[in-house]
Protein backbone atom coordinates (compact mmCIF):
# COMPACT_ATOMS: atom_id res chain seq x y z
CA UNK A 1 0.00 0.00 0.00
CA UNK A 2 1.20 3.59 -0.55
CA UNK A 3 2.42 4.81 2.56
CA UNK A 4 1.67 8.88 1.90
CA UNK A 5 -2.40 8.56 0.87
CA UNK A 6 -2.98 4.80 1.96
CA UNK A 7 -4.09 4.20 -1.85
CA UNK A 8 -3.63 0.63 -3.27
CA UNK A 9 -0.68 1.42 -6.03
CA UNK A 10 2.37 0.18 -4.92
CA UNK A 11 3.76 2.47 -7.71
CA UNK A 12 1.54 5.44 -7.39
CA UNK A 13 2.66 7.76 -9.79
CA UNK A 14 2.56 10.86 -7.19
CA UNK A 15 5.06 8.76 -5.11
CA UNK A 16 7.86 11.62 -5.30
CA UNK A 17 10.82 11.14 -7.86
CA UNK A 18 13.75 13.09 -8.76
CA UNK A 19 14.29 14.16 -12.20
CA UNK A 20 17.85 14.95 -12.84
CA UNK A 21 18.34 17.04 -15.82
CA UNK A 22 21.22 19.41 -17.44
CA UNK A 23 18.84 21.45 -19.73
CA UNK A 24 20.18 24.90 -20.90
CA UNK A 25 17.44 27.46 -19.82
CA UNK A 26 18.25 29.41 -23.06
CA UNK A 27 17.80 26.23 -25.61
CA UNK A 28 15.26 27.94 -27.22
CA UNK A 29 16.20 31.37 -27.99
CA UNK A 30 19.93 29.32 -28.84
CA UNK A 31 18.44 27.21 -31.24
CA UNK A 32 16.63 30.28 -33.45
CA UNK A 33 19.46 32.38 -32.95
CA UNK A 34 21.84 29.62 -35.02
CA UNK A 35 19.62 29.30 -37.66
CA UNK A 36 20.07 33.32 -37.94
CA UNK A 37 23.50 32.68 -37.54
CA UNK A 38 23.03 30.16 -40.68
CA UNK A 39 20.69 32.09 -42.63
CA UNK A 40 23.16 35.45 -42.37
CA UNK A 41 26.17 33.30 -43.04
CA UNK A 42 24.01 31.90 -46.51
CA UNK A 43 23.05 35.51 -47.71
CA UNK A 44 26.76 36.95 -46.93
CA UNK A 45 25.46 39.31 -44.12
CA UNK A 46 27.35 40.45 -41.57
CA UNK A 47 25.33 41.45 -38.67
CA UNK A 48 26.46 43.45 -35.35
CA UNK A 49 24.17 43.82 -32.51
CA UNK A 50 25.02 47.32 -30.82
CA UNK A 51 24.81 47.34 -27.05
CA UNK A 52 24.61 49.62 -24.24
CA UNK A 53 22.79 51.50 -21.12
CA UNK A 54 19.88 53.65 -21.66
CA UNK A 55 21.44 56.89 -23.70
CA UNK A 56 24.94 56.19 -24.32
CA UNK A 57 24.52 57.20 -28.14
CA UNK A 58 23.80 54.06 -30.32
CA UNK A 59 21.04 55.72 -32.28
CA UNK A 60 23.06 59.01 -32.51
CA UNK A 61 25.97 56.89 -33.79
CA UNK A 62 23.93 55.39 -36.35
CA UNK A 63 22.83 58.85 -37.52
CA UNK A 64 25.97 59.68 -38.27
CA UNK A 65 27.17 56.45 -39.72
CA UNK A 66 23.99 56.49 -42.01
CA UNK A 67 25.05 60.38 -43.15
CA UNK A 68 28.75 58.98 -43.79
CA UNK A 69 27.96 55.75 -45.60
CA UNK A 70 26.35 55.60 -48.97
CA UNK A 71 22.78 55.04 -49.32
CA UNK A 72 22.05 51.23 -49.47
CA UNK A 73 25.31 50.74 -47.71
CA UNK A 74 23.42 48.51 -44.70
CA UNK A 75 20.05 48.09 -42.88
CA UNK A 76 19.34 48.77 -39.41
CA UNK A 77 16.54 46.86 -36.95
CA UNK A 78 16.07 49.08 -33.94
CA UNK A 79 14.56 47.53 -30.95
CA UNK A 80 12.98 49.80 -27.89
CA UNK A 81 10.21 48.90 -25.52
CA UNK A 82 7.90 51.58 -26.93
CA UNK A 83 7.67 54.27 -29.37
CA UNK A 84 9.30 54.47 -33.01
CA UNK A 85 11.22 57.52 -32.35
CA UNK A 86 14.29 56.19 -33.05
CA UNK A 87 13.14 54.59 -36.31
CA UNK A 88 11.95 58.26 -37.50
CA UNK A 89 15.40 59.38 -36.55
CA UNK A 90 17.34 57.47 -38.36
CA UNK A 91 14.92 57.65 -41.05
CA UNK A 92 15.31 61.17 -41.55
CA UNK A 93 19.39 60.38 -41.82
CA UNK A 94 18.84 58.20 -44.65
CA UNK A 95 18.78 55.08 -43.44
CA UNK A 96 16.97 52.31 -44.21
CA UNK A 97 15.30 50.88 -40.74
CA UNK A 98 12.57 48.98 -38.77
CA UNK A 99 11.20 49.61 -35.93
CA UNK A 100 10.86 46.55 -33.14
CA UNK A 101 8.75 47.11 -30.07
CA UNK A 102 9.38 44.92 -27.87
CA UNK A 103 6.87 46.12 -25.01
CA UNK A 104 7.09 44.39 -22.14
CA UNK A 105 10.61 42.61 -22.74
CA UNK A 106 13.55 44.87 -21.88
CA UNK A 107 15.66 42.94 -25.15
CA UNK A 108 15.58 41.66 -28.41
CA UNK A 109 15.21 37.79 -28.55
CA UNK A 110 16.70 35.84 -31.57
CA UNK A 111 12.94 35.49 -32.72
CA UNK A 112 12.03 39.08 -33.14
CA UNK A 113 15.29 38.95 -35.68
CA UNK A 114 13.85 35.98 -37.25
CA UNK A 115 10.63 37.50 -37.84
CA UNK A 116 12.14 40.78 -40.00
CA UNK A 117 14.73 38.70 -41.73
CA UNK A 118 12.79 39.51 -45.34
CA UNK A 119 13.39 42.92 -44.65
CA UNK A 120 16.97 42.64 -44.83
CA UNK A 121 18.51 43.28 -48.41
CA UNK A 122 22.32 45.07 -47.60
CA UNK A 123 25.57 42.94 -46.57
CA UNK A 124 25.28 44.82 -43.43
CA UNK A 125 22.82 44.47 -40.83
CA UNK A 126 23.32 46.65 -37.72
CA UNK A 127 20.88 46.09 -35.06
CA UNK A 128 20.74 48.57 -32.49
CA UNK A 129 19.29 46.57 -28.88
CA UNK A 130 16.82 47.68 -26.27
CA UNK A 131 19.12 50.28 -24.12
CA UNK A 132 19.64 48.28 -21.37
CA UNK A 133 22.97 46.96 -19.86
CA UNK A 134 21.80 43.55 -18.27
CA UNK A 135 19.53 41.91 -20.10
CA UNK A 136 20.40 41.84 -23.89
CA UNK A 137 23.33 40.34 -23.51
CA UNK A 138 21.80 36.85 -22.41
CA UNK A 139 19.95 36.97 -25.38
CA UNK A 140 21.98 36.10 -28.54
CA UNK A 141 20.10 37.16 -31.84
CA UNK A 142 22.79 35.19 -33.77
CA UNK A 143 25.17 38.10 -35.01
CA UNK A 144 28.85 37.85 -36.00
CA UNK A 145 29.75 41.14 -33.57
CA UNK A 146 28.87 41.86 -30.45
CA UNK A 147 29.56 45.66 -29.81
CA UNK A 148 28.86 47.49 -26.40
CA UNK A 149 29.16 51.70 -25.84
CA UNK A 150 30.13 53.39 -22.81
CA UNK A 151 29.81 56.63 -22.63
CA UNK A 152 32.05 59.15 -20.44
CA UNK A 153 28.88 60.46 -18.47
CA UNK A 154 28.60 57.34 -17.43
CA UNK A 155 31.66 56.96 -15.47
CA UNK A 156 34.48 54.89 -15.88
CA UNK A 157 33.73 51.97 -14.05
CA UNK A 158 30.47 50.43 -15.66
CA UNK A 159 32.45 47.59 -17.38
CA UNK A 160 32.93 46.32 -13.71
CA UNK A 161 29.49 47.12 -12.43
CA UNK A 162 27.85 45.24 -15.20
CA UNK A 163 30.56 42.56 -16.55
CA UNK A 164 28.40 40.23 -19.03
CA UNK A 165 27.32 42.79 -21.39
CA UNK A 166 31.51 43.81 -21.62
CA UNK A 167 32.95 40.76 -21.27
CA UNK A 168 31.30 39.21 -24.31
CA UNK A 169 31.75 42.30 -26.85
CA UNK A 170 34.13 41.81 -29.65
CA UNK A 171 34.34 45.57 -29.91
CA UNK A 172 33.70 48.36 -26.81
CA UNK A 173 33.28 52.00 -28.30
CA UNK A 174 33.34 54.51 -25.42
CA UNK A 175 31.27 57.56 -26.99
CA UNK A 176 31.08 61.17 -26.54
CA UNK A 177 34.44 61.80 -26.34
CA UNK A 178 33.67 65.67 -26.93
CA UNK A 179 32.33 65.95 -23.28
CA UNK A 180 36.05 64.90 -21.79
CA UNK A 181 36.73 68.18 -21.07
CA UNK A 182 34.02 68.84 -18.93
CA UNK A 183 34.06 66.12 -17.02
CA UNK A 184 36.42 64.34 -13.92
CA UNK A 185 36.60 61.23 -16.16
CA UNK A 186 39.76 59.27 -16.12
CA UNK A 187 40.58 57.26 -20.00
CA UNK A 188 43.13 54.87 -17.81
CA UNK A 189 40.36 53.99 -14.89
CA UNK A 190 37.60 53.41 -17.32
CA UNK A 191 40.89 50.93 -19.99
CA UNK A 192 41.22 49.34 -16.71
CA UNK A 193 37.73 48.77 -15.57
CA UNK A 194 37.19 47.25 -19.22
CA UNK A 195 39.96 44.92 -19.57
CA UNK A 196 39.80 43.61 -16.09
CA UNK A 197 36.57 41.81 -17.51
CA UNK A 198 37.55 41.29 -20.96
CA UNK A 199 41.38 41.35 -21.52
CA UNK A 200 41.30 41.02 -25.18
CA UNK A 201 38.41 43.81 -26.20
CA UNK A 202 39.16 46.23 -28.99
CA UNK A 203 38.93 49.64 -27.52
CA UNK A 204 37.76 53.05 -29.49
CA UNK A 205 36.76 56.34 -28.70
CA UNK A 206 34.51 57.99 -30.46
CA UNK A 207 31.75 61.70 -30.43
CA UNK A 208 29.11 61.38 -32.96
CA UNK A 209 28.76 64.89 -32.34
CA UNK A 210 32.50 66.35 -33.51
CA UNK A 211 33.31 63.59 -35.78
CA UNK A 212 36.26 62.27 -33.13
CA UNK A 213 37.41 58.93 -33.81
CA UNK A 214 34.31 58.45 -36.19
CA UNK A 215 36.99 56.80 -38.78
CA UNK A 216 37.95 54.37 -36.43
CA UNK A 217 34.41 52.55 -36.20
CA UNK A 218 33.81 53.25 -40.14
CA UNK A 219 37.24 50.74 -40.34
CA UNK A 220 35.68 48.10 -38.16
CA UNK A 221 32.52 48.02 -40.17
CA UNK A 222 34.47 47.83 -43.50
CA UNK A 223 36.53 44.95 -41.94
CA UNK A 224 32.88 43.39 -41.19
CA UNK A 225 31.72 43.81 -44.44
CA UNK A 226 34.75 42.29 -45.90
CA UNK A 227 35.06 38.85 -44.04
CA UNK B 1 13.13 42.75 -16.44
CA UNK B 2 15.38 40.39 -17.57
CA UNK B 3 14.76 37.55 -14.40
CA UNK B 4 11.09 37.19 -16.01
CA UNK B 5 11.77 36.27 -19.21
CA UNK B 6 14.29 34.12 -18.06
CA UNK B 7 11.88 32.62 -15.45
CA UNK B 8 9.06 31.86 -18.34
CA UNK B 9 12.28 30.06 -20.28
CA UNK B 10 12.59 28.15 -16.85
CA UNK B 11 8.74 27.21 -17.29
CA UNK B 12 8.93 26.90 -20.92
CA UNK B 13 11.88 24.20 -21.20
CA UNK B 14 11.02 22.70 -17.54
CA UNK B 15 7.51 21.74 -18.84
CA UNK B 16 8.39 19.37 -21.52
CA UNK B 17 10.01 16.81 -18.81
CA UNK B 18 6.87 17.27 -16.80
CA UNK B 19 4.47 13.90 -17.43
CA UNK B 20 0.32 14.12 -17.19
CA UNK B 21 -0.56 14.22 -13.92
CA UNK B 22 2.46 15.07 -12.42
CA UNK B 23 3.13 17.65 -9.86
CA UNK B 24 6.09 19.68 -9.60
CA UNK B 25 7.09 20.19 -5.95
CA UNK B 26 10.54 21.79 -6.77
CA UNK B 27 12.88 23.05 -9.08
CA UNK B 28 16.63 23.41 -8.58
CA UNK B 29 18.42 25.68 -11.43
CA UNK B 30 22.09 26.73 -11.37
CA UNK B 31 22.84 30.32 -12.54
CA UNK B 32 26.49 31.19 -12.93
CA UNK B 33 28.34 34.28 -12.11
CA UNK B 34 28.75 35.49 -16.02
CA UNK B 35 24.73 34.83 -16.73
CA UNK B 36 24.02 37.84 -15.43
CA UNK B 37 20.69 36.78 -13.75
CA UNK B 38 20.60 37.95 -9.85
CA UNK B 39 19.22 34.91 -7.70
CA UNK B 40 16.84 37.15 -5.68
CA UNK B 41 15.24 38.93 -9.06
CA UNK B 42 14.74 35.39 -10.37
CA UNK B 43 13.10 34.26 -7.19
CA UNK B 44 10.67 37.30 -7.17
CA UNK B 45 10.32 36.68 -10.63
CA UNK B 46 9.44 32.95 -10.99
CA UNK B 47 6.05 32.99 -9.03
CA UNK B 48 4.72 35.64 -11.80
CA UNK B 49 5.86 33.08 -14.74
CA UNK B 50 4.76 30.05 -12.87
CA UNK B 51 1.18 30.84 -12.65
CA UNK B 52 -1.15 28.46 -14.21
CA UNK B 53 1.57 25.98 -15.32
CA UNK B 54 2.51 22.79 -13.20
CA UNK B 55 5.13 24.95 -11.86
CA UNK B 56 2.79 27.38 -9.67
CA UNK B 57 3.31 27.02 -5.92
CA UNK B 58 6.71 24.60 -6.70
CA UNK B 59 9.59 25.96 -4.47
CA UNK B 60 12.50 27.61 -6.63
CA UNK B 61 15.79 26.75 -5.62
CA UNK B 62 18.82 28.72 -7.05
CA UNK B 63 21.88 27.81 -6.92
CA UNK B 64 24.78 30.46 -8.04
CA UNK B 65 27.95 28.77 -10.04
CA UNK B 66 30.98 30.97 -9.24
CA UNK B 67 33.69 32.11 -12.42
CA UNK B 68 36.03 28.82 -12.70
CA UNK B 69 38.44 29.58 -15.14
CA UNK B 70 41.65 27.51 -16.75
CA UNK B 71 44.52 29.02 -17.39
CA UNK B 72 46.47 27.63 -20.91
CA UNK B 73 49.80 29.45 -19.36
CA UNK B 74 49.85 27.92 -16.18
CA UNK B 75 47.24 25.10 -16.47
CA UNK B 76 45.73 26.09 -12.97
CA UNK B 77 42.09 27.07 -12.02
CA UNK B 78 41.20 30.27 -10.67
CA UNK B 79 37.73 30.09 -8.81
CA UNK B 80 36.09 33.52 -8.32
CA UNK B 81 32.90 35.04 -7.14
CA UNK B 82 33.51 38.18 -8.97
CA UNK B 83 33.85 38.66 -12.74
CA UNK B 84 37.62 39.36 -13.00
CA UNK B 85 39.12 37.42 -16.38
CA UNK B 86 42.55 36.44 -15.27
CA UNK B 87 44.54 33.89 -13.51
CA UNK B 88 45.35 34.52 -10.00
CA UNK B 89 48.33 32.38 -9.84
CA UNK B 90 50.60 33.38 -13.21
CA UNK B 91 48.36 36.87 -14.25
CA UNK B 92 47.92 35.85 -17.69
CA UNK B 93 44.62 36.47 -19.26
CA UNK B 94 44.88 33.51 -21.97
CA UNK B 95 42.31 31.79 -19.71
CA UNK B 96 39.35 29.65 -20.50
CA UNK B 97 35.80 29.75 -19.08
CA UNK B 98 35.08 26.52 -17.61
CA UNK B 99 31.90 27.43 -15.59
CA UNK B 100 30.05 30.15 -14.56
CA UNK B 101 28.40 31.57 -17.98
CA UNK B 102 25.23 28.39 -17.43
CA UNK B 103 21.75 28.84 -16.67
CA UNK B 104 20.70 25.00 -16.18
CA UNK B 105 17.79 23.25 -14.98
CA UNK B 106 19.85 20.91 -12.57
CA UNK B 107 16.69 18.71 -11.63
CA UNK B 108 12.91 19.06 -10.21
CA UNK B 109 11.32 16.81 -7.65
CA UNK B 110 7.47 15.98 -8.79
CA UNK B 111 4.73 13.59 -7.66
N1 LIG C 1 27.74 65.58 -26.53
C1 LIG C 1 27.38 64.45 -27.11
N2 LIG C 1 26.11 64.01 -26.95
C2 LIG C 1 25.76 62.84 -27.53
C3 LIG C 1 26.67 62.07 -28.30
N3 LIG C 1 26.04 60.96 -28.72
C4 LIG C 1 24.78 61.04 -28.26
N4 LIG C 1 24.60 62.17 -27.55
C5 LIG C 1 23.36 62.61 -26.88
O1 LIG C 1 22.97 61.66 -25.91
C6 LIG C 1 21.56 61.52 -25.88
C7 LIG C 1 21.16 60.07 -26.08
O2 LIG C 1 21.61 59.62 -27.34
P1 LIG C 1 20.89 58.47 -28.17
O3 LIG C 1 21.63 58.31 -29.44
O4 LIG C 1 19.44 58.70 -28.26
O5 LIG C 1 21.16 57.23 -27.21
P2 LIG C 1 20.67 55.71 -27.36
O6 LIG C 1 21.77 54.85 -26.83
O7 LIG C 1 20.22 55.46 -28.74
O8 LIG C 1 19.43 55.68 -26.37
P3 LIG C 1 18.27 54.54 -26.24
O9 LIG C 1 17.93 54.09 -27.61
O10 LIG C 1 17.15 55.26 -25.57
O11 LIG C 1 18.85 53.47 -25.38
C8 LIG C 1 21.03 62.44 -26.98
O12 LIG C 1 20.61 63.62 -26.39
C9 LIG C 1 22.22 62.67 -27.88
O13 LIG C 1 22.19 63.88 -28.54
C10 LIG C 1 28.02 62.58 -28.45
O14 LIG C 1 28.88 62.00 -29.09
N5 LIG C 1 28.29 63.76 -27.82
MG1 LIG D 1 18.38 54.67 -29.43
ZN1 LIG E 1 48.14 31.04 -14.97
Amino acid sequence: MCGDCGCEVANADHFKQTIHLEIDVLKKNNHIAHQNHHWFHDHGVTAINLMSSPGSGKTALLERTSREFQESAFSILVGDQQTDNDATRLQLSGARVRQITTHSSCHLDASMIEKELDFIKEKLLIIENVGNLVCPSAFDLGESKKVALLSTTEGEDKPEKYPVLFHKADLIIITKSDLIPYLDWDETKCLDSIHKVNPKARVIKLSSKTGEGMKLWYDFLRECLCV
Amino acid sequence: MHELSIAKAIVDSGIQHVKQGQKVLSIHIKVGVLSGVVKEALEFAFPEASQGTVFENSRLEVEKVALVLFCKKCHKLTRSEDIVILCQHCYDTEVEIKEGKEILIQKMEVE
